[in-house]
């Protein structure tokens, strides 16, 4: 299959992974319920790498994570770095060891989810801090913003499959 | 899969990533310097944060008036009543309270502390991820500001620069277990350290802990930073809640709830000198 230049399409796609990065660091617009707010970017991200090459969606995860890094302002580059390799992740294992339905789509936005959030957590709120407030953080902040986060793959994923349909002869 | 190993994209994506991590581990070992990519991303996308965040505080001001109108008429009418009594019983205190504009009171702690040089700032975006309520705001190495660099409002202190880019900087808050400063009960001058605990920040309060356990600070006391490490001596932290023994039994601490309404930061200052300057967080012991 061919995949055919749409221009709205493409401005639609940049603008809303602008805007999930930008409202995630924007009080008012992002959506928390008793203190968890999701990172709708990981399940955009999973969405988006199901339909479009490694590269495609490793550089895409860079971008993103590049903006994440600037918008909190961090030292390393941790969202750069992860959101490239689950970029690149999904659009590989979506190809070979998953399908393209909303099934996969849903396993992989866990996976994605849990590899995020276990990754912050080991790197960010394991040093420095008490054991008890560690493991604080990780039941009662990590594991919910995971589930919270990957429940966005639904609405994305019809989204994306969607796009994907209007830019494919 | 094996093919995508061997492909020219996996080489890139790999060249990528190796370069990336290359620029954490060398970022890591400077400290406190924000790295390129995200320095030259924070620049360019600062404007926007910046109007993302007034048109949001507009909403959440808009949406709070909307929701709570009658409840903020009840509650006016509760607190003009209290302040007429405060005004009756403590006369003195009326031309201060008449002065309690924003940028009056920090001439007033300027005139308290003429050494005191500062910088204007404006919140932009807030770290989500964060539940100790670091915020990014829109001041940077170009305006002077410096990382360890401490932050107030006209309330109190709000925490110290952490990370500094060219335009923008991080705030790590005094909820934050990564702050650690030397504090007095402004009462009777007991000291301590004040630090943040995930167990107290779901209160919004922070911790005042090593206290000697014959110490008489009490419930209500005020805690005042002592001029250790990197803050001026006498800034407001917050008010004593509770007290109770650490862990071991050894020394007591105290939930302290800072002065600051952190979740409704908009304007802060930045203290870029200051009489004593140039020490660094106690934890860290530099």
């Amino acid at each position: 299959m061919n995949k055919k230049r749409h221009p709205v399409v493409l401005t639609l796609k940049i603008l809303i992974f602008f805007f999930a990065v930008l409202f995630y660091y924007t009080s008012a617009f992002n959506i928390t319920v008793k203190g968890i707010t999701p990172l709708l970017i990981l399940p955009l991200i999973t969405a988006f790498s199901l339909f479009h090459s490694p590269l495609a969606c490793a550089l895409s995860g860079l971008l993103c994570g590049i903006f994440m890094d600037a918008c909190a302002i961090g030292s390393y580059c941790f969202n750069a770095i992860v959101l490239m390799v689950i970029g690149a992740f999904v659009s590989v294992a979506s190809g070979n060891l998953f399908n393209k339905n909303i099934q996969s789509a849903t396993v992989l936005s866990l996976i994605t989810a849990t590899f995020y959030f276990c990754l912050q957590w080991a790197f960010f709120h394991t040093d420095n801090v008490t054991t008890r407030d560690s493991f604080t953080y990780l039941l009662n902040y990590a594991f919910p913003s995971m589930l919270f986060s990957a429940v966005f793959i639904i609405p994305f994923y019809y989204l994306y499959k969607h796009f994907n349909k209007l830019t494919t002869e | 899969m094996r093919f995508f190993f061997r492909s020219k994209q996996f080489k890139v994506i790999l060249a990528i990533f190796i370069a990336l991590i290359a620029v954490s581990i060398i970022f890591s070992v400077i400290g406190g310097a924000i790295s390129p990519q995200s320095n030259i991303a924070g620049t360019v996308t600062a404007p926007i944060r910046s109007a993302v965040t007034f048109i949001s505080n507009a909403f959440s001001d808009f949406a709070k008036a909307l929701s709570g109108g009658n409840e903020v008429m009840l509650e006016n009418a509760e607190l003009e009543a209290q302040i007429n009594e405060l005004r009756e019983q403590l006369a003195d205190y009326e031309k201060i309270s008449k002065e309690n504009s924003f940028y009056k009171n920090y001439l007033e702690i300027k005139d308290k502390n003429p050494d005191f040089k500062f910088a204007p700032a404006t919140l932009i975006s807030r770290d989500t991820a964060d539940p100790y309520k670091a915020f990014v705001i829109n001041k940077g190495s170009a305006d002077g500001i410096a990382a360890h660099d401490p932050v107030i409002t006209d309330a109190g202190l709000v925490g110290y620069v952490s990370e500094v880019g060219l335009t923008t900087s991080k705030v790590t808050t005094v909820l934050s277990p990564d702050i650690s400063l030397g504090a007095l009960d402004n009462r009777t001058n007991d000291s301590g350290i004040i630090t943040g605990s995930l167990e107290t920040n779901k209160k919004g309060y922070t911790k005042f802990k090593n206290l000697s356990r014959s110490c008489n600070v009490a419930v209500g006391d005020y805690v005042v930073t002592s001029g250790e490490g990197v803050f001026p001596k006498g800034l407001l932290v917050g008010t004593i809640e509770s007290i109770s023994n650490d862990q071991y039994n050894t020394s007591l601490s105290a939930s302290v709830k800072p002065f600051v309404d952190i979740d409704n930061i908009r304007e802060i200052m930045v203290i870029t000198e200051f009489k004593g300057q140039g020490g660094s967080l106690i934890k860290e012991g530099k």
